[in-house]
């Protein structure tokens, strides 16, 4: 008789392990720490996701599986190959500038912070467990991994009804999804009668007739989970009120590693394990991705810039489109005679698109230092006050609109849309291209906005401040910091004469901001390091759309 | 015995509770009719696990039941917070479908 | 997997069917009340019954670690964390008013016809489908615990990580703001 137990590489699990294991570290350690020493633990946690970085290094060969079936055709549960790897690496960095843009807000707005970075890396652990997973049972575990402790971070600014009410909105859609696409999976079992990912490829392909539509069924079914996730347009309301609602790099977080959850199982369902019913899921998907990215980029058309909070809806909203590209590659797979050729260009899509969104968050979070409504009118002539930060914060916007010198954002949309093309999805290419037009017009806008000149700032943003006055947030004199104050807090004392008071104050302020947090400058550093580097050689992430990940 | 009777029990199941889902309007109450559609599911499991006579069905639905605990704590605990807030725990107030 | 029809159908049940038909009505009914009742705690108590008559479908199906678990777990805790919840957030005693939205006739429809769908699709698949339920038993719990632990030890552990992060979560989400915030909040939320 073999070994009752599973043989475990410790090495080709690190990066999932590490994090975790740096998730518990702080947990007790946070037990053991006088208060004035808590910003430590953001730190403990930043180091942590870096040694999970690094763990991914060992790995590059790409050809580690472990938690193998003892008897049988050694199927495995996790496989560490290149597509594992590059979305680990997309989770892990993720995070990682996600705890650099925290830093500030835990204790700005005193959340609790053992608590707080236990969650978040626990989420990054279930996200990094997820794209490594081939059977069903531990994809969807990795799932509810990932999302369970996104609810709580996103309730977590508590006594805030906007935060309440965004988490419950957030918690009980996913649940339901999660429910669906587990009955899918039942019939997917059903048909197949195994849960490992190569099995159920095997074993759909000679489908006895009659349950024929039971597994089609489920194959459908099965991806709504994923598609939540990935805030697909059907399941994407519970996007914009989560996004504002929640802490402003809880928001980050769920728009870049959040989607990488949802994208990866998306990928590993549909690419590796129903493969023989592409037929099924590839129009699907592409009717998904053509109705995502129209609705997101519409709607973030409609958002008006002088409401509270629009640059976090704006770049919602933005986000759900950008996730209608993501699905493009997914979708054309269906059509393609080797699909596996075509995931590697969602993942370098996703690649970019982490790396530019966590950029204008952290720029949304470094404006929100002076001025907390978050609001689009608050950008500005940015470029008169922080040159620096208007600059990058332009460039991140070009890059996600995909124009030069976002030259890695152009070519990761061709990228994408090549895939399209090559596939014959034609029309899901057109619509692309629609899309990305009207993309353009927001992101210009935006990135107009914060190069406008100064002296029409003050006539502009005073009379909509005072239009808002009943529901703005108190507008803080500079230099003190109101906690809890930002996103949709609603400040019964905030009359009309001391908003007009502060607006006149905050018009007058200092070009240079007071004091920008460290972590923060560090976060747009890295960020805005990254997409440059991407820029000047983007074959290192479009070498990923030539060729297999699997 | 036919098993065919097991998965229309677990249909109906998972229709009666996703009809709930749609229809009720207290959190709480939603989240009872969510852990029916996770029942129905786990009784689908069970018995395609016995109709193949393997395992695998048995251990996901085992998964699923920890799960749901979990969900069940998390999910309190935000109504909880939701009630303490606004002292209502109707799903109306918070514009569970607002865009 | 044998899917051939066989001549015993319905017309000689036997022991086993009459117990699952008998609990299957009760199951099911009791799902119904729990959905469309106004009592808020009633609901919580027919979810007893319909998850109670799920675990004696485990036991007919010889699933029995899932049916012990299913009591301990879903009887045991889930509806008394429920009953909690239900207490702590006041609900009333008696009928509660407006408990259901007007889109009622919709939810109508779309579960009607997912019902059709679902039952007719696995009607399709299984109709001739034959189990022998008069085997040893199939889920006992050390053959579960074996197969748990030789070929599905990633996601037990990754459970572990859910466990820890729900109970975390929840206590930082129900704990009240202020009590015992770390000083260097300012103190000046209620």
């Amino acid at each position: 008789m073999t070994s009752l137990v599973q043989s475990v590489d410790w090495v080709a699990v690190a990066p999932v392990l590490v994090t975790a294991l740096t998730g518990l570290a702080v947990l007790v350690t946070d037990l053991f720490l006088a208060p004035r020493h808590k910003p430590l633990l953001g730190w403990v946690t930043i180091a942590g996701l870096a040694l999970a970085a690094l763990c991914l290094i060992p790995l590059t060969d790409g050809d580690r599986a472990t938690f193998c079936l003892t008897t049988g055709d050694r199927q495995c549960s996790y496989v560490a190959d290149h597509f594992a790897l590059a979305v680990q690496l997309l989770v892990v960095g993720g995070a990682l500038l996600t705890a650099l843009l925290s830093v500030t807000t835990v204790r700005r707005e005193a959340l609790p912070a053992g608590e707080y970075w236990f969650l978040l890396l626990s989420s990054a652990a279930g996200a990094a467990l997820l794209p490594a997973s081939r059977d069903l049972a531990t994809l969807i575990v990795a799932l509810e991994v990932a999302s369970l402790p996104a609810f709580a971070l996103v309730g977590l600014r508590r006594g805030d009804r906007g935060s309440a009410e965004a988490a419950l909105k957030f918690f009980l859609s996913s649940v339901v999804a999660t429910a669906v696409s587990l009955l899918g999976v039942s019939f997917v079992y059903a048909a197949t009668g195994s849960l490992h990912l190569d099995t159920v490829a095997g074993g759909l392909d000679d489908v006895d007739p009659r349950l024929n539509a039971l597994a089609a069924l489920g194959v459908v079914l099965t991806l709504v989970g994923f598609a939540f996730k990935l805030a697909a347009v059907p399941f994407h309301f519970w996007v914009p009120d989560s996004y504002v609602g929640a802490p402003l790099p809880v928001a980050a977080y769920l728009s870049v590693v959040g989607k990488s959850a949802g994208f990866s199982g998306l990928a590993l369902v549909t690419v590796v394990a129903f493969r023989p019913y592409a037929d099924t899921w590839g129009p699907a998907l592409a009717v998904l991705a053509a109705l995502t990215m129209t609705t997101g980029n519409v709607a973030a058309l409609r958002q008006r810039p002088d409401q509270p909070a629009s640059a976090v809806r704006l770049l919602a909203w933005s986000s759900v489109g950008q996730a209608g590209y993501l699905l493009v590659p997914l979708a054309a797979a269906g059509y393609h005679d080797d699909p596996e050729e075509m995931v590697g260009a969602t993942v370098a899509y996703a690649l970019m698109y982490a790396v530019v969104n966590l950029g204008a968050f952290a720029v949304v979070a470094l404006v929100a230092e002076n001025r907390p409504g978050h609001r689009l009118t608050d950008h500005r002539a940015l470029f008169s006050r922080n040159p620096l930060a208007a600059l990058t914060m332009g460039f991140f916007l070009l890059c996600l609109a995909g124009l030069p010198p976002g030259v890695i954002g152009l070519f990761a949309k061709v990228a994408v849309f090549r895939t399209a093309v090559d596939s014959g999805l034609g029309w899901l290419a057109v619509v692309m291209a629609v899309n990305v037009t009207i993309a353009l017009y927001y992101y210009l806008k935006w990135t107009a906005l914060l190069f406008a000149t100064p002296t029409t700032a003050t006539p502009t943003t005073t009379p909509a401040a005072r239009a808002t006055a009943t529901t703005a947030p108190a507008a803080p004199t500079p230099g003190t910091a109101t906690p809890g104050a930002p996103g949709q807090a609603t400040a019964p004392t905030a009359t009309g004469s001391t908003v007009a008071g502060s607006t006149a104050t905050a018009a007058r302020e200092p070009s240079v901001p007071a004091s920008v947090p460290h972590p923060l400058t560090a976060a747009i550093a890295l960020a805005a390091a990254l997409g440059v580097a991407l820029s000047g050689a983007p074959q290192l992430i479009l070498r990923l759309a030539s060729g297999t990940l699997f | 015995m036919n098993p065919v009777n097991y998965l229309y029990l677990s249909a109906l199941l998972f229709t009666i509770g996703a009809a709930g889902v749609l229809v009720r309007r207290n959190a709480i109450i939603v989240f009872m009719c969510v852990e029916l559609m996770l029942n129905a599911c786990n009784l689908a499991f069970v018995t395609f696990s016995r109709i193949h006579g393997n395992l695998d069905g048995q251990i996901i639905a085992f998964f699923t039941m920890v799960v749901a605990a979990a969900e069940v704590v998390v999910g309190l605990a935000i109504i909880l917070m939701i009630f303490r807030v606004r002292h209502s725990a109707s799903v109306d107030d918070a514009n569970l479908m607002k865009l | 997997m044998i899917l051939t029809a066989e001549a015993n159908g319905f017309l000689s049940p036997n022991g086993v069917e009459i117990v699952f038909l008998l609990v299957g009505v009760v199951t099911l009914g009791a799902a119904v009340i729990t959905v469309t009742t106004r009592q808020l705690v009633h609901a919580a108590l027919w979810l007893v019954v319909a998850l109670g008559g799920l675990a004696v479908e485990y036991l007919l199906l010889t699933a029995e670690f899932i049916a012990w678990v299913q009591v301990l777990i879903y009887v045991g805790s889930v509806v008394v964390l429920l009953l909690f919840g239900l207490m702590l957030t006041r609900a009333p005693i008696g009928r509660s008013p407006d408990a259901d939205s007007e889109n009622r006739w919709v939810a109508l429809a779309v579960a009607l016809a997912a019902a059709a769908t679902l039952v007719t699709v696995v009607a399709d698949a299984f109709r001739s489908t034959w189990i022998d339920l008069d085997r040893s038993v199939q889920g006992s719990p050390e053959v579960t615990g074996e197969s748990l632990f030789r070929h599905w030890v990633l996601p037990f552990e990754a459970l572990s990580v859910l466990l820890l992060a729900a109970l975390v979560g929840a206590i930082t989400l129900s704990r009240r703001r202020g009590a015992d915030d770390a000083p260097a909040s300012p103190k000046q939320e209620r």
